[in-house]
């Protein structure tokens, strides 16, 4: 009752929802581009979307985590720049945000989530956050959200070169190279990209140095298209990511650590369209590789390996016009072993149903997916969204799901504490919110209540650790979205921003979870006369705990982080860029994680050629 | 990725929580009645962290101050925080993540200085004959690394080192003895090593599995508590109480606890050991011959991580949720009850008395 009418409290206390139909970057009429996770545009009306694509990609550091640490409302756990790097979204753990790689789940099969500093974004079209849950789409871990990396294929742009550049503070490079050609007939797209940085930097107001913060990564992607005739289609993205990482110490008399990563994923999919069926086959494979050398001197080390393979058959049927039906079945099958995990296979079967309706005013959604497994016992999962377009500027969303976390290789297997008994964390939430767009501005902003039960937690049970089904946990709050362009002659003005404020409450001891701030912000200010831009961004990270009491003597202080740059566009159609970036422009001496000092100004150079 | 903390921290706290406050290292001195320093006469609580921090309770429990590393030197003490050792007016705090021992005033804290060279993976120190003695994991993936660190008091530096075997822990002075427990580090070990600082040699006794803490008795046996290998490794073995004489070097009589107990902590007071296992204190007198089957008293505690007793107070470190503060909860003996509760750092593990 209590929690039916906090619920009720927190509804009244929304104003808004929100869904933002992605800008596609339709340069040529006929030009065509084809999207691999289509449900990103079929069943994410009734929830907020946000489409990170070209300029924000291009001034942003390689990793995802200073792309959405800028642009979204997501906070990050971060170890020192560059180093570990977990998400909470809308107050979920790291193992509640479901990374998607073209619509594949990628989070890891050992701990169940993604580090975000072992994704490269150059390699990517886009990156859409999704908010809120997306269990049913795309599975174990879309509790507070998910992150799309998304790769598109264009039919008849003809031949296209992209190269990119970046020098900057602490020796970091950061180079990358698309090349695409494409026909009526067919697409091919490679991209290949680097990073790498000394990441020595002075921590601000100290004599020290960041020590063994070293790291670099390289990506690898393909992605092909061809088009057999009018009814068929056939897709492939190839994924490859290598990366070694030397992890920063606390104390320069630690004993020196690296990390290694290599990442596969391959994505086969075969599309026919015939009447009012469109058939989609899908094959995958993905791995995940780790090793861990806790003396970076030496060449022992502890690893990860696993392997999933993932078959996939969807069928859409148009019902009526405007109504549409998709069955889909699915099977995945996953091996894993590790220092601490014997070799071990588990097999997940999927049914989903969705169905869609449009109408003038109102679309709604619903979708159910069960999945079965011999590992746990795995709820029904459902979604069901309403949207309802008030006037043509102002619309209200409606959306309720349920979602989970499975239990992951290391809460089931790690040799003596895995526990088989366990069950997924499952999640039940409803958000409402409004969304307004006029022409140069959109505004949105959507409440979210979510409660989350059976959080695994590993706890101490004799002499060992144990994963048990424990925690509740009860996350709400609002997320805002506004947009504003402005154009008086050659003067272009854009204005952006996000804010979330976010409680997300152990329910029993009453106490807000570490490292989530109740208040997040970042907004974006950008300048353009003809050829030049100026821009200034900001970010802002509430207070956080780091003790699970609260304790208010160990607490991270609130920060503002500000960064500016420069462009300037060159070439007869301004597809040469060059620009300077100061970041930290106030030398700001902050930590993302108690201890991990952050650094200071500094400062990149880069260019971008399109040609 | 996260999994490796994971890893990291489940070895680490396993360690720890297996491994447990020491006995009193107090070397004899008495402290001279005059103030010594701020923190003399009193209780301290070192805490692994992080952030790692020491603690201290005046013995009346008039005042108590956390962080008093922090608030006297405004440094703070690296990760993790595994023990300390007085000799004379020193202290020295062993931090084993940062192959390093740091030197305080002991009852000032102000630092005099620090090991750092030659230190790797340091858990304990002992001292003979005013050397310092360090025992050391070394690489604790390789079981042949393992060494125990000869100091020089007087400049701090380690002047030599003598090898032994496998996950090194407790380390204790007897006359020109050093006896140092393996519990076996990330592996398993059941020895106890006998180093002749006369002249480095090294022998050793063997014991149940998983020796750590180690008491001397009113009788003058060297006292192991064992905690056996536990269920989970596939191989469960007896945990034992395990008493050595010293003029032999030999067990002389093995206590065996049953099966599936394994009791983590020990302590020596008024002629009696007192252990905990499963959140039950026991009570076991130098002339018993078997372990006793009841408790003395059930701790109010969620997670007992370190104990230590002396005369007739038993104290007890509550690490609760391993991310809060722990409390210091200290026992009356005699009636079994709370006498009083400090807040002190985040995973207390080791009591000292100053």
């Amino acid at each position: 009752m209590k929690q039916l009418i906090s619920t009720f409290l927190v509804f009244n206390f929304l104003v808004v929802a929100w869904s933002q139909t992605p800008e596609y970057s339709i340069q040529q009429l006929d030009e065509i581009v084809l999207k691999t996770d289509r449900y990103l545009e079929t069943f994410s009306d009734t929830q907020l979307t946000s489409v990170l694509t070209d300029s924000v990609l291009l001034r942003s550091a390689s990793s995802l985590t200073q792309l959405l640490n800028n642009n979204a409302s997501i906070y990050f756990k971060e170890n020192g720049l560059g180093m570990v790097s977990s998400p909470s979204f809308r107050g979920t753990t790291a193992q509640q945000t479901a990374v998607i790689w073209n619509g594949i789940n990628i989070n890891s099969q050992f701990n169940g989530q993604t580090d975000f500093n072992t994704i490269n974004i150059r390699s990517f079209d886009n990156v859409t956050v999704r908010s809120g849950g997306g269990s049913v789409l795309y599975g174990s871990g879309a509790i507070g959200g998910t992150v799309h990396l998304n790769n598109d294929l264009k039919f008849n742009s003809g031949f296209e070169n992209n190269l990119y550049a970046s020098y900057g503070s602490f020796n970091t490079w950061d180079v990358g190279y698309n090349g695409s050609v494409s026909s009526e007939k067919f697409s091919v797209d490679v991209g290949l990209s680097r990073t790498s940085s000394s990441n020595d930097y002075k921590y601000v107001d100290s004599d020290k140095t960041n020590l063994n913060g070293q790291f670099y990564n390289s990506t690898l992607s393909a992605n092909f298209g061809y088009k057999i005739n009018k009814k068929n289609v056939i897709k492939f993205h190839g994924y490859l990511f290598d990366s070694e990482r030397h992890f920063s110490l606390l104390s320069p008399s630690e004993t020196p650590t690296k990390y290694q990563d290599l990442n596969t994923r391959n994505l086969l999919e075969w599309q026919g369209f015939y009447g009012k069926f469109i058939s989609t086959l899908r094959l995958a494979h993905i791995s995940e590789n780790y090793k861990y050398f806790h003396n970076s001197e030496k060449s022992t080390f502890s690893f990860g390996e696993a392997k999933s393979y993932i078959g996939k058959y969807q069928l859409d049927y148009q019902v009526f016009k405007k109504a549409n039906l998709q069955s889909v079945v699915d099977v995945t099958y996953t091996s894993g072993e590790s220092s601490n995990i014997e070799e071990n296979n588990r097999t997940i079967s999927g049914f989903s149903l969705l169905f869609k309706q449009t109408f003038k005013k109102l679309l709604y959604e619903a979708s159910l997916r069960k999945e079965i497994t011999n590992n746990y016992e795995s709820p029904l999962l459902y979604s069901l969204g309403v949207q309802y377009h008030v006037t043509s500027n102002y619309a209200i969303n409606l959306n309720g799901s349920k979602n989970f976390r499975i239990p992951t290789y290391n809460d089931l297997y790690w040799f003596g504490s895995g526990n088989l008994e366990l069950n997924p964390e499952t999640s039940n939430q409803i958000e409402l919110g409004n969304e307004f767009t006029f022409n140069k501005t959109s505004f949105s902003v959507v409440g979210f209540y979510n409660d989350i039960k059976n959080m695994i937690r590993w706890l101490p049970s004799g002499s060992i650790w144990k994963p048990v089904n424990t925690d509740h946990v009860l996350s709400y709050g609002l997320e805002a979205k506004l947009h504003i362009e402005q154009q008086i002659q050659s003067h272009k003005i854009a204005l952006g921003g996000t804010y979330a404020y976010t409680v997300s409450k152990n329910k029993d001891t009453e106490k807000q979870l570490i490292y989530v701030p109740n208040h997040k912000a970042t907004a974006m200010l950008n300048y353009q006369y003809k050829r030049m831009s100026a821009y200034y961004e900001t970010v802002y990270v509430g207070e956080v705990f780091t003790l699970s009491d609260n304790n208010p003597n160990y607490i991270l202080d609130a920060y503002l982080l500000s960064n500016a740059g420069a462009e300037y566009a060159f070439g007869k159609s301004r597809n040469y860029t060059v620009g300077l970036q100061f970041k930290n422009i106030f030398n700001i001496n902050y930590q993302a994680v108690l201890s991990r000092y952050m650094p200071g100004i500094n400062y990149n150079f880069y260019i971008n050629l399109n040609f | 990725m996260k999994n490796v903390f994971k890893l990291l921290t489940l070895i680490a706290v396993f360690g720890f929580l297996t491994t447990s406050c020491s006995n009193d290292n107090d070397d004899g001195t008495t402290p001279p009645v005059v103030s010594l320093g701020d923190y003399a006469n009193g209780i301290l609580v070192t805490a692994e962290g992080g952030p790692a921090s020491v603690s201290y309770i005046s013995n009346d429990y008039s005042t108590s101050e956390n962080n008093i590393y922090f608030n006297v030197n405004n440094e703070e003490l690296g990760v993790y925080l595994q023990s300390m050792g007085f000799n004379d007016n020193k202290g020295y705090i062993v931090s084993d993540n940062v192959n390093t021992v740091v030197v305080v005033d002991r009852y000032s804290f102000i630092k005099e200085g620090s090991i750092s060279d030659g230190l790797n993976r340091p858990r304990y120190i002992a001292f003979s004959n005013g050397i310092g003695y360090v025992t050391n994991w070394g690489d604790p993936y390789d079981s042949s690394d393992d060494f125990v660190a000869v100091v020089d008091l007087s400049t701090n530096m380690v002047i030599n080192t003598i090898p032994v075997g496998e996950g090194p822990e407790q380390i204790i002075a007897v006359g020109n003895k050093l006896y140092v427990s393996h519990k076996g580090g990330y592996s398993v070990n059941n020895i106890i090593s006998v180093i002749d600082v006369t002249n480095s040699t090294v022998n050793t006794i063997v014991v149940n599995d998983m020796p750590d803490e180690m008491i001397i008795n009113n009788s003058g046996q060297l006292v192991v508590l064992c905690e056996g290998k536990p269920a989970w490794t596939g191989d469960e073995t007896l945990a034992s109480i395990s008493k050595i004489d010293l003029s032999s070097n030999t067990v002389i009589e093995t206590l065996s606890f049953a099966d599936g107990v394994h009791p983590s902590a020990m302590g020596y007071t008024n002629g009696k050991v007192y252990y905990q296992s499963n959140n039950e204190v026991f009570e076991l007198s130098d002339s018993a011959s078997t372990v006793p089957s009841s408790a003395i008293l059930t701790l109010d505690a969620t997670t007992p991580y370190g104990m230590a007793v002396k005369n007739d107070k038993l104290y007890v470190t509550d690490a609760k949720d391993y991310a809060s503060l722990s409390d210091l909860i200290i026992y009356d003996l005699n009636t079994k009850s709370i006498v009083n509760t400090f807040e002190v750092g985040l995973n207390a593990s080791k009591i000292y008395f100053n």
